[in-house]
């Protein structure tokens, strides 16, 4: 590869001569040509609508408390306690959903551990509230594709928030919610966003990264390979007027795409690890799993180590409501490690219990009860005599002794 | 602190330096070495002959402990020490490269940078979070865990069994139906990684997930070398590997077998590409290692290894048109015979195998209904649409038309070419004819499957645009 310093500055600017055309014929076309928009045109009720534009300050609470700020924006202060910690504000309005496809919405001071969703009301069955979840792509004002969402239809008479989560001592504020007419590059904004939103580790993501957080108007892999390949045929269709080709030319133009995704992917990654960090640094190991998922699980565990059971080395059957493995009777096998964990029944498995082996029920088994004036675990007319060790909301923990 | 970051250091320098100095002398024998390889299949032996010690540490009836698989570690690097004084190896030749262009260097120093951010992240990533995906702590670690406690690799057996078993016999089963039966040496490097700490519940425990990724990229580049790939060149392909979101998701959320299974696979047939190349015995014996390191992690771990001894035997054969038709006609009588006649045997201390137009049983591996099921769907999407593997499949796609239409390239990549293509045939079969189909739609599995194509993928194709290259230039000389 001796390409002089010259030669790589030409095949580096017609690459990114190529790329930009490629860049601006394919969103051109994907804006001319997107499918959405069309039918944006085709379902709406006006030939030129409004936005509808609500400022925080206006938003009423229904649920948790706000706070309206100098500017007429509205300061999330508290979330309600109950079987999740919740606000919802909202606002009373009469509009076409149709004529309103892209939601603009600017909250600042977010932080993963709150969820937001834009909630509505139909005029039609005004018992139901309709939700779309507001993904988080950062303090700036974002665009969401509300008309992909099948609820959002008909005439809307309530627009809001419904926020969960734990605000983790911030103040999130809401500036304002604007509902839009389609407008092309409202498209293109939604697109970015979708690309850019904070994903989360979940369970999943060791086994399959989509980019977004739910199926995209556009995969942002699809966008970068078309990038690429357009400009290589570009590439090519210059070589072949010129009369040369330059293989390096041909690299970069495939090379800048990847570069691009591999950004996008890093963006989120240290997004991931700022949440991380928010979460883990500075914490001793029992720390770290009191603030990762399933601490009760985890407190539990360690309670039954140390109190309930005897050293590692006894039988336990882990009884759950369902017969198939479930995440949290899994998750209760790996804090009570290094036990000898049975876990794949709903029952006691009576043909196979010896004398001295344990028994955890974890939650409530439909027909398992414990009759303590015969000493029994019962269930559907079957009985094993047994010890109850301990109970709690969460699980209950038996020893059984033998038959009689 | 302190003292617990030297154990963690010791810990991961000690296997690496132990497997490194014996490929050091293994591939030294010759002047064809390259130092990056050396530290790259030095980690991976390094780490495989560990647990080789505590799995000869069971069988000795000795308790596992750190000081005793340091020892042997230490005994080991000390005896390739002696080797390499007794018979040194040769200085390595340096391949004529003119002194890299500004621009060169920059582009380099460009790609190193942004394989040092991620792999910083992904390092702070797994030192700050506790265990977190659900196949590691359901199937993997739960092995190691118990084995720390007793100090011993007590059984793990199935429910039959385990439901047989007294208490005082200590045989343990799992979360899965079947984990109690997938092989061992995953649990051993997490055993390892608790003994080091003593402790079973710490995240440092994980470190050798992005230790391989770097060694395997470290090999990745070393072998490019050797195949006398432009310095620039071979570092834009360990940045493409490297920097794949599929491969830094199983560094950075560890404790799943599979990056074990990719990278042991990507090193074998690296080594099995340079012994086709130059049919120097290290390089042979490193490929072989490799097989078995890979059926030693994972059940479909057995199948990447019969893919490195099955490349390994296709070395042998010379490149002659009447042997290759012949070859193809007996593979296709003998694949014609097996779909209309079938085969049904059960064969001392192997077991049975079928094959059969509506079932295959696989001694190891399972008994699986065979019915065509279209995963197309999924297939694209997720290899196309979703940011798994960047645009390393589109890029694929279009090199192995080149490589194909090119039998120049072809013949120069046998090795790699054969692996790339019996793995995705074997993908393709076990998600559209067999049950597990389910497990692509779902996409669970098929793109954990898929990763241990990519380090030979990126080979393959920095391979062949190396020899486009130099074709051209032979080309362009040749017109002058």
């Amino acid at each position: 590869m001796t390409i002089s310093n010259q030669e790589l500055s030409h095949s580096l600017s017609l690459s990114l001569q190529m790329l930009i055309f490629s860049a601006l014929i394919l969103g051109t076309g994907f804006l001319i040509l997107s499918p959405d928009l069309a039918s944006h045109k085709e379902t709406a009720t006006r030939a030129d609508p409004r936005p509808w534009e609500v400022s925080g300050g206006d938003l009423t609470p229904r649920l948790g408390s706000g706070k309206t700020t100098e500017k007429d924006y509205l300061s999330i202060t508290r979330l309600d306690h109950g079987t999740d910690d919740r606000a919802i504000f909202t606002r009373r309005t009469n509009l076409k959903a149709a004529d309103l496809p892209f939601l603009e919405y600017k909250i600042t001071g977010r932080n993963p551990g709150t969820t937001f969703y834009l909630i509505w009301r139909r005029q039609e069955n005004p018992q139901e509230v309709f939700n779309s979840r507001i993904d988080w792509a950062g303090d700036h004002a974002s665009v969401s594709h509300l008309a992909n969402n099948p609820d959002w239809q008909g005439t809307i008479t309530e627009v809001g928030l419904d926020v969960y989560g734990d605000l983790r001592q911030q103040t999130p504020i809401i500036e304002y919610l604007s509902l839009k007419p389609s407008q092309p590059s409202l498209m293109a904004r939604a697109v970015w966003d979708e690309w850019t939103v904070f994903r989360n580790w979940t369970q999943r993501s060791a086994h399959h990264l989509r980019g977004t957080l739910k199926p995209p108007i556009l995969s942002p892999t699809m966008a970068a390979a078309a990038w690429a390949g357009l400009a290589l045929l570009l590439l090519f269709f210059v070589a072949r007027i010129k009369g040369q080709s330059s293989l390096t030319s041909y690299i970069i133009a495939v090379a800048i795409p990847w570069i691009a995704l591999d950004l996008l992917w890093q963006s989120n990654l240290s997004k991931q690890l700022k949440e991380t960090k928010y979460l883990f640094a500075d914490k001793t190991q029992h720390e770290k799993h009191m603030a990762s998922w399933e601490p009760d699980l985890y407190q539990y565990a360690n309670h039954l180590k140390s109190k309930v059971l005897p050293e590692p080395g006894a039988k336990i059957f882990l009884l759950d409501n369902e017969p198939h493995r479930t995440y949290r009777r899994l998750r209760l096998q790996y804090f009570l490690l290094p036990h000898n964990i049975f876990n794949f029944d709903k029952y006691p498995r009576t043909s196979s219990i010896k004398p001295g082996d344990y028994l955890i029920a974890l939650g409530e088994i439909e027909g398992l009860q414990f009759n303590s004036n015969a000493g029994t675990l019962n269930w559907h007319g079957r009985a094993l005599p047994a010890r109850l060790l301990e109970e709690s909301t969460l699980a209950s923990v038996y020893q059984y002794e033998g038959r009689p | 602190m302190t003292d617990s970051w030297i154990v963690v250091v010791i810990g991961l320098v000690l296997p690496w330096l132990t497997g490194s100095a014996w490929t050091y002398w293994l591939t030294s024998q010759s002047s064809n070495w390259h130092p990056a390889a050396v530290l790259g299949h030095g980690y991976l032996l390094g780490i495989f002959t560990t647990t080789v010690i505590m799995r000869v540490f069971q069988l000795a009836g000795l308790q596992q402990s750190f000081l005793g698989t340091s020892l042997c570690l230490t005994a080991l690097a000390a005896a390739a020490a002696l080797m390499i004084y007794l018979k040194p190896g040769q200085s390595r030749i340096k391949h004529a490269e003119p002194r890299l262009p500004e621009w060169q260097q920059a582009a380099i120093f460009l790609l190193l940078a942004m394989i040092a951010v991620r792999y910083l992240t992904i390092f702070q990533e797994l030192a700050l979070r506790p265990l977190f995906p659900w196949d590691a702590w359901m199937n993997w670690a739960p092995k190691a865990v118990v084995w720390f406690h007793y100090n011993e690799l007590v059984p793990f057996a199935s429910q039959k069994v385990w439901l047989a078993a007294p208490a005082e016999a200590h045989t343990y089963i799992e979360g899965a139906k079947n984990a109690w039966k997938y092989p061992i040496t995953v649990p051993l490097v997490q055993l390892w990684g608790m003994l080091v700490l003593n402790s079973s519940d710490n995240s440092m425990i994980y470190l050798p997930w992005i230790c391989i990724a770097l060694a395997s990229g470290s090999a990745l580049y070393g072998h490019l070398k050797l195949a006398s790939v432009h310095s620039l060149l071979a570092i834009a392909a360990v940045y493409t590997y490297l920097n794949i979101p599929f491969i830094n998701v199983h560094s950075a959320l560890a404790g799943y077998a599979d990056l074990w299974v990719t990278v042991a696979f990507g090193a074998g047939i690296f080594a099995l590409a340079e012994w086709a190349r130059n049919r120097q015995w290290p390089y042979l014996l490193l490929a072989l290692i490799m097989a078995i390191f890979c059926s030693q992690l994972k059940i479909p771990g057995l199948i990447m290894g019969a893919i490195v001894i099955a490349a390994f035997l296709l070395t042998l054969f010379p490149l002659r048109k009447r042997l290759w038709l012949a070859l193809f006609i007996a593979a296709s009588l003998g694949l014609l015979s097996l779909y209309f006649v079938g085969i049904n045997a059960t064969l001392p201390y192997v077991g049975e195998i079928t094959v059969s137009r509506s079932a295959i049983v696989v001694p190891y591996i399972g008994a699986f209904d065979v019915a065509y099921h279209d995963v197309t769907d999924a297939v694209i999407e997720t290899m196309f649409l979703m940011i798994n593997w960047n645009l390393l499949w589109y890029i694929f796609l279009a090199s192995t038309l080149a490589i194909v239409l090119t039998p120049e390239v072809l013949k120069n990549h046998r090795p790699e070419f054969f692996a790339l293509v019996t793995t995705l045939g074997f993908l393709y079969f076990v998600y559209y004819f067999t049950e597990r189909f389910m497990f692509a739609e779902d996409f669970t599995q098929i793109n954990r499957a898929l990763m241990y194509s990519t380090p030979v993928a990126v080979f393959l194709m920095a391979g062949a645009l190396n020899t486009f290259l130099k074709l051209r230039q032979t080309q362009n000389h040749s017109l002058s």
